[in-house]
């Protein structure tokens, strides 16, 4: 006993104690879902990412422009299969006319309250990236929306590509966004768990919850044995979590297997967006500032989607 | 070289971490590279000047990371940017320190960063993949970069942060 209190009376031990002690503190205080931020760490957070933005843009553009260079020769290319693209755009896009017509009269059949019209009405608002994470374990990156162009917690965010990730935390001019690949169903912090569905098979369900960083897909769980989904299926959000919205793009089944207990399945699945290099991306701002977490009670799997 | 100049340098190099270079990883090798050049700097100062200097490098520009980036949770940076630096300030601070030995605690510093933000993110259940993967996927590349990084600069950091009398005397 005696020894102990001589090390505690070690000044330099017993400051480097209570050290350790504060920063645990404020590691455990700061791990989970906080919708306001101090004075201090948004001033931080916001000056310096105002500096940031004034490299990262040039940088990606210098960096573009070699690469630009570099891949000419695909230009060729690129453009046939962009014609393709834009041949079925235009095909689809008589049909989506058609059928958001038809849409509109049986949703005035039906007397659709207001609300319920309005309720895939996302507003999808550009934002700019101004620099990313050097920690590989803590990946996220720096768009430049914040709380006061109304942007939360727990916000999608999408590219062209597909879904990227969530906004984590919302300063008043900048927010990070954490990318999906820090889904981690184990973690309090980091992306949620995305419920999900295909584009082919509409009635199907999971929840992707993990992200296997070893072979680079996202896992998703407890799809039921006699669900339709199978490999090449497109994967988009089912809406029912209450935090991602309906219809964004998630990536593609890779395979399907029986899961860790045996009573359901388990799919892992290739995201559809690049994670690297963004530019530009897009937050998914639901209609009338509704909270992204507002919808969670609804959620049930069985329950039929509007 | 001037010590005034130290500062705005280290802001350089932390918009270059944030920015500039994650332009410059080639894609195969994105999220697997991380630079952290404030970092090797933090240590230079704690090899070169004192453990002071490096304690106080480490902790501001630990925290500037932390804010900026806030995902999971604060204060992983501070604390071993902060810590490192001034370990390393301690053990060889006032000693002559060869080209080699420098690079080495340089690469060992980086490797216990890594290993020890690992450690942390572990405990609080932030990531779950085994230590040896992390290792071979983001740890070992990023070490490479750091220490190439640190036998670049070698020459114009020591020039920054050695007190000129030491200097003097070397070159007598």
């Amino acid at each position: 006993m005696s020894e102990l209190f001589r090390l505690i009376r070690n000044r330099k031990l017993f400051v480097l104690l209570i050290v350790l002690i504060v920063f645990a503190a404020i590691m455990g205080f700061s791990l989970g879902q906080r919708d306001n931020l101090t004075w201090p760490e948004n001033f931080i957070g916001d000056t310096v990412s105002f500096v940031q933005q004034w490299f990262y843009k040039p940088a990606g553009y210098l960096a573009g422009l070699f690469e630009d260079i570099r891949t000419m020769r695909e230009l060729y290319r690129e453009n046939e299969e962009l014609r393709t693209t834009v041949a079925r755009y235009a095909r689809d896009r008589v049909m989506y006319n058609r059928i958001e017509l038809e849409n509109e009269r049986l949703k005035e059949a039906l007397a659709f309250k207001e609300r319920q019209k309005r309720m895939f009405d996302y507003e999808f608002v550009i934002a700019h990236v101004v620099a990313v994470s050097n920690d590989p374990l803590n990946p996220t990156f720096k768009i430049n929306l914040g709380s006061t162009d109304g942007i939360r917690p727990n916000m999608a965010v999408v590219t062209t590509d597909g879904l990227v990730g969530l906004v984590s935390r919302v300063f008043p001019l900048y927010s990070t966004v954490m990318p999906i690949t820090q889904l981690n169903s184990e973690s309090v912090s980091g992306a949620r768990a995305i419920s999900a569905t295909t584009m082919e098979h509409g009635e199907s369900f999971g929840v992707i919850e993990d992200y296997d960083e070893q072979r680079g897909m996202l896992v998703m769980n407890r799809i039921a044995e006699n669900d339709p989904l199978s490999v090449g299926d497109v994967v988009i959000t089912s809406g029912l979590g209450g935090v991602y919205p309906y219809g964004l793009v998630v990536g593609t089944v890779e395979s399907r297997q029986v899961g860790d207990f045996g009573l359901t399945h388990t799919a892992y699945i290739k995201p559809a967006a690049d994670f690297d290099k963004l530019f530009e991306v897009f937050v998914v701002v639901p209609p009338d500032g509704e909270e992204p977490d507002a919808r969670e009670a609804e959620a049930e799997p069985g329950e039929a989607r509007p | 070289m001037n010590s005034r100049w130290i500062v705005p340098l280290l802001v350089l190099l932390f918009l270059l971490d944030t920015t500039v270079v994650p332009w410059l990883i080639p894609t195969s090798m994105y999220g697997r590279i991380a630079p952290h050049f404030v970092f090797v700097a933090a240590l230079y100062a704690g090899l070169y000047a004192n453990r002071h200097a490096a304690l106080f490098i480490g902790l501001i520009f630990g925290l500037l990371q932390d804010i900026t980036f806030y995902g999971h949770m604060l204060g992983v940076h501070t604390l071993l940017m902060g810590s490192i630096a001034y370990l390393a300030g301690l053990l060889f601070e006032g000693k002559r320190v060869s080209m080699f030995a420098a690079l080495f605690v340089i690469a060992l510093g980086c490797f216990l960063y890594d290993a020890a933000a690992y450690g942390i993110y572990r405990a609080f259940r932030v990531t779950h993949e085994p230590f040896e993967f992390v290792l071979l996927h983001s740890i070992a590349p990023s070490l490479f970069l750091q220490t190439g990084f640190a036998l670049a600069v070698y020459v114009p950091a020591r020039r920054l942060f050695e007190p000129k009398e030491t200097r003097a005397d070397e070159e007598e």
